[in-house]
């Protein structure tokens, strides 16, 4: 793995869901689902990582009663997924010289 | 501990880019209006212009039916708010993205506008000129119209803004009848033809 990328984000569901998260507002966890290749239990177990390394905000609450949670990248989150795209840019840049 | 080898197992840069592009298309999709406001905004004010107000002013129309066209006009006024609140803040949304929440400052700041300028004319007229009242709109709507489209990137909406405000001008010449014709075309122009075009490519 290149020494440059973050371990955090060089994860194919970690890095999917900041991937997502980076061009809305916020999305919902069954959003994310859909649209990412993993479980449910994955998903938020991922989730809840990227949650304590404080790159995504998980907001909590209820719809017709029924459970909703909502997630937003977070300005530290921003950077760094920033930082990552840059560093595998440069990357593969190097590698097809 | 399951999760995260399976996760990070034979996950190479290539691949990284790989879903990088991928999930970037997913979040393109929400970016697309649906065009829904515009359909029901669009029909809502060429009903109530044309029907409503234009017609009567050249055909003479029985009682019954004059009234009902003047309770039409209030109940489709009354749907279209009730609705247009209830798709910005209550219907399901899986995912919000900052061109939602930008056109929802359009044209709530819009809405308002358009009360204060009632309000001033008022102020200074001590009444409501409808001949006024109608090309100042026009024109301020035009102009939320062409910022819509230039948020969305969707040329048609933009040119029809355009049109919006220039019909406006012309209709300053014009008497209130015939304004009324003009702003009916004006609404199939900027918001019945844009808003059917981005509801048929909604999930394209």
């Amino acid at each position: 793995m290149y020494k440059d990328l973050d371990p955090l984000l060089h994860s194919q569901v970690r890095l999917a869901i900041m991937s997502i998260l980076i061009g809305v507002k916020s999305a919902e966890f069954n959003f994310l689902l859909e649209n990412i290749n993993t479980t449910k239990g994955n998903l938020s177990f991922q989730l809840s990582k990227l949650k304590k390394a404080k790159y995504i905000l998980i907001k909590k609450s209820f719809r017709n009663n029924y459970p909703l949670t909502t997630c937003e990248i977070t300005d530290k989150g921003i950077t760094a997924y920033e930082k990552y795209v840059e560093a595998i840019t440069s990357y593969i840049g190097k590698q097809s010289k | 501990m399951e999760n995260e080898k399976a996760n990070n197992e034979s996950f190479d840069e290539a691949q990284s880019f790989q879903v990088i592009n991928e999930m970037i298309q997913v979040s393109q999709k929400k970016l697309k209006n649906d065009g829904i406001l515009f359909i029901l905004w669009g029909w809502i004010f060429f009903i109530t212009h044309f029907f409503c107000s234009y017609l009567p002013t050249i055909v003479e129309l029985p009682e019954g039916i004059a009234n009902f066209l003047r309770s039409l006009k209030l109940i489709l006024q009354l749907f279209g708010f009730g609705y247009t609140l209830y798709y910005l803040f209550y219907k399901k949304k899986d995912a919000t993205t900052y061109i939602d929440i930008s056109l929802r400052y359009v044209w709530i700041s819009l809405f308002f506008s358009l009360v204060l300028v009632n309000v001033i004319q008022y102020n200074i007229l001590h009444q409501i000129n409808f001949e006024l009242q109608h090309p100042i709109f026009m024109v301020i709507i035009g102009f939320a119209i062409v910022v819509t489209g230039g948020i969305l990137r969707y040329r048609m909406i933009t040119i029809g803004g355009i049109i919006f405000a220039v019909l406006g001008f012309i209709c300053s010449y014009l008497p209130l009848h015939q304004q009324l014709l003009f702003e009916s075309i004006a609404w199939v122009i900027a918001f019945i033809i844009p808003g059917h075009i981005l509801f048929s490519h909604r999930n394209k």
